[in-house]
């Protein structure tokens, strides 16, 4: 039961940190490293920052990203990520959807605490 | 000294994950060793000690852990349509142009060898033109030919007894057909690459689609209660008058 339990946490981590990533480029353009470290800095939801890469190739496979390099000041050319509109419209769809799930399950988790 | 040993982990944290990465598809694999590296790069200055090192090391995961990953994240999308399906989807409407009847089959060899459509879209894209529009264009053209002679134009003509073959009219009769084939033709195909370009987006939300569909059902229904119940108070009203 306990790894059955941390199997679908892993899924329901797997499946939400695509759209933080689509959210972090909701403002602008941001290279790998940038991305990775931001998501890791977020509590519990990065196991461990390699993993972002497969998503990253994964999002520019779907259209959801696309990527430039662009030289940097400090080193080795860097691959920007952005936001495509596909990618836009999925993390609007996600924000509602979000929204309602979250709700519903803050709803059932606290009816139950409350009893 | 610690700087050897800081390049010295790192490679050996490259030459790992090429060792890992090999079962991957070349483009992936390309893509995913220099996404490390350029994260190693950035993570790791030229300057760090080995201890430092070690613990970027360990926020990256090990080479295994993130290939696994690759793998989970590249199952789908592989079956995202590419070349082979938009060739397949081709011949399948036009293919029996190019060659008669077998240039259809061919499409629809490759349809059911794809993974990117399920048994249903193959099925329909199967059956809703069989032989594709080059098969259909010919069928009309053949059975135009046999039952529709220029009788109409010929007794016009006076020759009222002279049954010919009517190109002109088969034509029309094909080019019209066409036009609706092509319409009907369209959908599946278009749905399926539609399907399969965007399977997040469209497969995440599959509650939702289904609650608009069902606000939309209920919407209808609202509106035809009250017409109906419009209807029915105009016909009371009458009777009352």
């Amino acid at each position: 039961m306990a790894a059955v339990r941390g199997d679908s946490v892993a899924q329901l981590r797997r499946g939400v940190v695509e759209y933080c990533v689509l959210a972090l480029l909701r403002d602008g353009e941001r290279y790998g490293f940038e991305l990775v470290r931001m998501l890791s800095e977020l509590d519990g939801l990065v196991t461990s920052e390699g993993t972002i890469y497969p998503l990253l190739g994964r999002l520019r496979r779907d259209d959801a990203v696309a990527t430039t390099w662009r030289e940097s000041a400090s080193g080795p050319p860097r691959r920007y990520y952005r936001l495509t509109p596909q990618g836009r419209a999925a993390l609007e769809q996600f924000t509602v959807e979000w929204e309602r799930f979250r709700d519903g399950v803050d709803h059932v988790l606290n009816r139950r605490s409350n009893t | 000294m610690t700087v050897r040993t800081s390049r010295r982990l790192v490679d050996d944290y490259l030459a790992e994950l090429r060792g890992v990465a090999r079962g991957l598809p070349r483009a992936r694999r390309r893509e995913l060793i220099g996404q490390i590296e350029e994260h190693l790069g950035e993570a790791i200055p030229a300057d760090a000690g080995a201890a430092a090192t070690r613990t970027e090391l360990d926020r990256l995961g090990t080479p295994a852990e993130i290939v696994a990953e690759e793998q989970q994240r590249l199952g789908p999308s592989r079956a995202a349509g590419g070349t082979f399906e938009w060739v397949a989807v081709a011949l399948l409407l036009v293919g029996g142009f190019v060659i008669p009847i077998l240039g259809w089959i061919v499409g629809v060899a490759m349809l059911w060898s794809s993974r990117v459509w399920t048994v249903r879209e193959k099925l329909i894209g199967t059956l809703l033109v069989p032989g594709g529009l080059g098969g259909a264009f010919f069928w009309v053209l053949i059975l135009g030919t046999s039952s529709r002679s220029c009788g109409g134009v010929g007794a016009r003509a006076g020759h009222p007894g002279q049954r010919r073959p009517c190109p002109g009219g088969a034509g029309r009769a094909a080019a019209d057909h066409r036009v609706d084939l092509r319409a009907g033709a369209r959908a599946p195909a278009s749905r399926a690459h539609h399907g399969c370009v965007h399977p997040p987006a469209h497969r995440a939300h599959p509650v939702r689609s289904g609650r608009r569909a069902d606000r939309a059902a209920r919407a209808d229904a609202t509106a035809a209660r009250g017409l109906g119940s419009s209807r029915r108070s105009t016909a009371a009203r009458r009777q009352r008058v």
